[in-house]
């Protein structure tokens, strides 16, 4: 072999030998960085799992129809009551009517009024309206003072308003005129409009004033009540009158 | 005996071969910078502060008997 040969020879071998050593290294780099890939453990890690339950205010009338049906009045009677707190046997008095007619998703029977139940995972502050007042509602009599149509609001379940207390006085447990408002501006009945004194839910036994209407699942309805007095020379045909309850956080 | 021209053929093709398959290496790089970084999923999640429900009172007045 020439000498200039062999020269070329051995450089080459060496240009050789050093790249064929860069070309490992990097190619052992990117297996490095697969394995990353491929989930390879080469070491601890912490995990941690976010989980955000929104709020779902929710509320519905378990008990959503009264229908007394129809009926007319005890002969010689200026008028005739018709009230859903009254003890069975005396719900109508001076009229024929049936005595009330509940129904709704999830009781039926004749000695309930409305039930309005907190069925979402906040408490809730809770209004009520309604389309009508007495006069629209009977649409008309004049006998016996005319007519009269009144709710009452009670607990259904102890501690459904952080304790009967806490439900508006106009209303708790007395009858007061039944009232018609603009939409959203319904009379509060348990909790109210600001916030002020109105705690969110907490999770635990006990249950606070000023909650609103709570929703625990054994203390989360509210009952309202009806008496209705019907002048009897009110026009007949049939009277509804629309009950909105409406729940804000 | 293999000449020499050829054995610095074969080397010269080799030397080209690393040098091609360096640069295809290097180009092909994984990039694991993303996986350093926390994962974001936005998930739309429906909130209502706010319900409404409907309840009815009703009652049907039918004439007096004889009236």
């Amino acid at each position: 072999m020439e000498r200039s040969s062999e020269t070329i020879l051995v450089v080459l071998v060496i240009i050789a030998l050093v790249l064929t050593a860069i070309n490992a290294f990097v190619a052992l780099r990117q297996v490095a960085d697969i394995a990353r890939v491929t989930g390879f453990i080469t070491q601890d890690f912490a995990g941690r799992v976010n989980l955000t339950i929104p709020t779902q205010a929710e509320i519905r009338f378990n008990v959503s129809i009264i229908d007394w049906e129809n009926g007319t009045f005890a002969t010689g009677a200026l008028s005739s009551n018709l009230s859903t707190s009254a003890p069975i046997g005396s719900k109508v008095v001076q009229g024929t009517w049936t005595e009330t007619k509940a129904s709704g998703a999830r009781k039926d029977g004749i000695d309930t009024g409305l039930l309005i139940a907190n069925i979402g995972n906040v408490n809730l502050s809770l209004q009520l309206n309604s389309n009508k007042e007495a006069l629209a509602y009977i649409v008309g009599g004049g006998n016996d003072g005319g007519p009269k149509f009144r709710w009452n609001v009670t607990e259904q379940e102890p501690g459904s308003c952080g304790g009967a207390v806490n439900i508006n006085a106009s209303v708790r447990g007395i009858y007061s005129d039944v009232k018609f408002e603009s939409a959203g501006n319904g009379i509060y009945i348990c909790g109210n409009a600001s916030g002020t004194g109105f705690k969110l839910f907490k999770p635990g036994p006990t249950i606070e004033a000023n909650d609103g209407l709570t929703n625990y699942a054994r203390a989360n309805t509210l009952r309202i009540d009806f008496f209705i007095q019907v002048p009897s020379d009110a026009p007949v045909g049939g009277k509804t009158a629309t009950i909105t309850a409406t729940g804000n956080e | 005996m293999v000449s020499e021209k050829v054995i610095i053929v074969l080397l010269s093709i080799a030397i080209l071969l690393s040098i091609v398959s360096l640069a295809v290496s290097l180009s092909a790089k994984v990039n694991t910078s993303a996986l350093d970084k926390p994962i974001n999923v936005k998930v739309p999640l429906p909130e209502r502060t706010s319900d409404d429900a409907v309840g009815v009172v009703g009652i049907t007045v039918e004439p007096i008997s004889g009236g």
